[in-house]
């Protein structure tokens, strides 16, 4: 939102952004399903669910449960895959005013290189690369602390896909910076962090996980401690930009993000809550950038004082 | 669509269920099968919505007649009238889509425990559009049974485990009794209801079953991916945007 003194815009490795706040990926559906509850155009950009080379089926049910102000999932990163989601889903999206980032994984190195060739050439702003999902049992957490395979990955994705190329990383592999800066210097545009940690529930009365993966992805309220110290001390350690996540549901949880060191800001959870969460968190950064005549996010970012 | 709603009146009317008539602010209009999204409250317990068959609605009025479970429903049972709520609805496809290719088929309609709340709203719509069906709803005990009162306006036979209320035994006993050759059946209950339906129905001719699905729900519009149920192709399908009403032959059940 471009109100007259303050500009809300962002630029995240090269992609710019009317304003921080993005959907998280798996939380969002691919966009289309909340254009009747928020304006899309009002995004800073959409991530989609994760998508991989060919359909993917999912874990079975139970899949997602309730614990205190979080909630734990295992969807086994079900998709359309990548080829349906050019045909059905990206001529759609493509009709709004923000743009999209997919957001991909495959099961080994070429998968995800796949993925993002054929995204190439395509509407798709940038790809977030996914290594850190805990819910499949190859890719995803296999690779969120194996460099020679992030390496593999970044440089082939690069290779095929000339836009921003952002990694996902995850909270479940211990302190982050190292592996941070590598992603930076094997050319990472971007790092978005976190995903889920890994978590479970059990039904006392039965003795049985409530999930049927038994482990499963905790989000929401409950990881924003978490989230805030591992994006506090990423941003420090690296020079490409952050987008923070982890149990943001309003404009003064994103700003908290924003001024530990983050660029961007992504919503997830909160979306179940309230379809138009991100849209209101990003009006709500506005409304407090005018309040406290801040000209632009810049003039916030990782201006903690410690 | 999502609506700031207000509770006009929110009673127990029977053990341990509750019916709630909600304003929805606005004209609602919506069909029976489907569902809404509640807002429990302005805290992050519970943190997701709750979802709930709509029992009837007409103009701007929805009910829902819910069993209280955990801290959600405990939750919602507190509401007052005059209290707001926030909702998101009408989700979910109707039965009605099922019946049009049912045409003059004999219609059966099964309810147990609380999904006897959607097939209320389906009874309530199939008596004002003049049609003939059997209405059956199972419970545990008499005093688990939804609505009585309501049910027997629209001429609902009742079957109980204990024999407390109706028949003794389940619904599927009572619906061997009634069924017959091209009956289409439409249903909502637990798992294990459907199956004893699917095996009461084994040796009748040309019988459809649709079948309302209640799983657990992240969303409410078909976003997250939580709510999926296995279809007989092989693949999941989400009960609140591809249901919550399936061919009980489509799916795994
Ligand atoms: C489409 C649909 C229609 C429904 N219609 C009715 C109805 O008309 N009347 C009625 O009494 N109940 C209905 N339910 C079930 C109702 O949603 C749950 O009983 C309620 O969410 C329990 O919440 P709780 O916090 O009280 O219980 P909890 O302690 O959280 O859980 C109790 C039980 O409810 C289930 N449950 C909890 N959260 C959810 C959720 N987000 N989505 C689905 N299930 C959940 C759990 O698996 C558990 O078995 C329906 C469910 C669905 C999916
Ligand atoms: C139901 C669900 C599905 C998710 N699917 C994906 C996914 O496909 N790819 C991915 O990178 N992250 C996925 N995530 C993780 C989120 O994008 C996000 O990193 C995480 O939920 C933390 O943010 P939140 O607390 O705001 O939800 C998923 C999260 C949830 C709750
Ligand atoms: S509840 Fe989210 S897809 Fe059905």
């Amino acid at each position: 939102m471009a109100k007259q003194n303050i500009s809300t815009a962002v630029d995240i490795g090269g992609l710019k952004l009317k304003n921080p706040v993005m959907t998280a990926s798996g939380t969002f559906g691919y966009g289309l399903e909340f254009a009747e509850y928020t304006d899309l155009n009002s995004l800073g950009a959409i991530v989609t669910k994760g998508l991989a080379i060919k359909p993917v089926k999912g874990n079975a049910p139970q899949r997602l449960v309730e614990t205190t102000a979080g909630i734990l999932n295992a969807i086994g990163l079900q998709n359309i895959g990548v080829e349906a989601f050019i045909r059905d889903k990206l001529p759609e999206l493509k009709k709004y005013n923000t743009p999209v980032i997919a957001n991909i994984y495959g099961t080994a190195v070429d998968e995800y290189i796949a993925v993002a060739e054929r995204l190439s050439g395509t509407a798709v702003a940038a790809v977030e690369v996914n290594i850190s999902c805990p819910n499949v049992k190859k890719g995803g957490l296999a690779f969120a602390a194996d460099r020679t395979a992030i390496k593999g990955i970044l440089t082939g994705v690069k290779k095929v896909f000339s836009k921003p190329v952002i990694m996902k990383l995850s909270p479940n592999v211990g302190p982050l910076e190292d592996l941070a800066r590598y992603c930076e210097d094997n050319g990472a545009a971007a790092l978005s962090l976190i995903n889920t940690l890994v978590g479970m529930a059990i039904d006392l009365e039965k003795r049985r996980p409530r999930l049927a993966n038994i482990y499963g992805g905790l989000s929401g309220p409950a990881i924003k401690p978490v989230a805030l110290a591992f994006v506090h001390k990423v941003s420090k350690a690296v020079k490409i930009p952050v987008i923070g996540i982890g149990g943001i549901m309003n404009a003064r949880d994103a700003l908290e993000f924003i001024v530990a060191g983050a660029s961007a800001v992504q919503i997830g959870t909160a979306n179940f809550r309230d379809p138009a969460a991100a849209q209101k968190a990003a009006d709500g950064i506005a409304e407090y950038m005018e309040k406290n005549k801040i000209g632009g996010i810049g003039e916030i970012r990782g201006s903690l004082t410690c | 669509m999502k609506f700031n709603g207000k509770v006009l009146r929110n009673k127990e009317i029977a053990e341990n269920i509750w019916k709630l008539d909600i304003n929805a602010g606005k004209q609602f209009k919506s069909l029976p099968g489907q569902f809404i999204n509640v807002l429990i409250n302005d805290t992050y317990e519970p943190l997701l919505r709750r979802p709930f068959s709509i029992f009837e609605a007409s103009d701007k009025k929805v009910s829902i007649v819910y069993k209280v479970l955990g801290a959600g429903t405990k939750a919602l049972a507190e509401k007052k009238s005059g209290d707001s709520l926030d909702f998101i609805g009408p989700l979910g496809r109707s039965y009605l889509e099922f019946l049009k290719r049912a045409k003059n088929a004999s219609i059966i309609v099964i309810g147990g425990g609380t999904g006897a709340a959607s097939v209320h709203y389906l009874a309530k719509h199939l008596r004002a559009a003049g049609k003939k069906f059997v209405f059956i709803q199972g419970a545990r005990s008499a005093c688990n049974m939804v609505a009585v009162p309501e049910f027997k306006k629209l001429g609902c036979s009742f079957s109980t485990d204990d024999g407390s209320l109706g028949e003794k035994g389940f619904v599927s006993d009572l619906l061997q009794k009634k069924i017959t050759g091209g009956a289409v059946i439409f249903a909502c209950g637990p798992k294990p209801m459907f199956r004893a339906i699917k095996q009461a129905c084994a040796n009748v001719k040309n019988v459809k079953i649709y079948a309302s699905f209640e799983e657990y729900m992240g969303c409410g519009i078909g976003a997250c991916l939580s709510c999926v149920i296995e279809t007989t192709d092989g693949t999941y399908k989400r009960v609140c945007k591809d249901g919550t009403v399936f061919d009980l032959n489509d799916v795994v059940i």
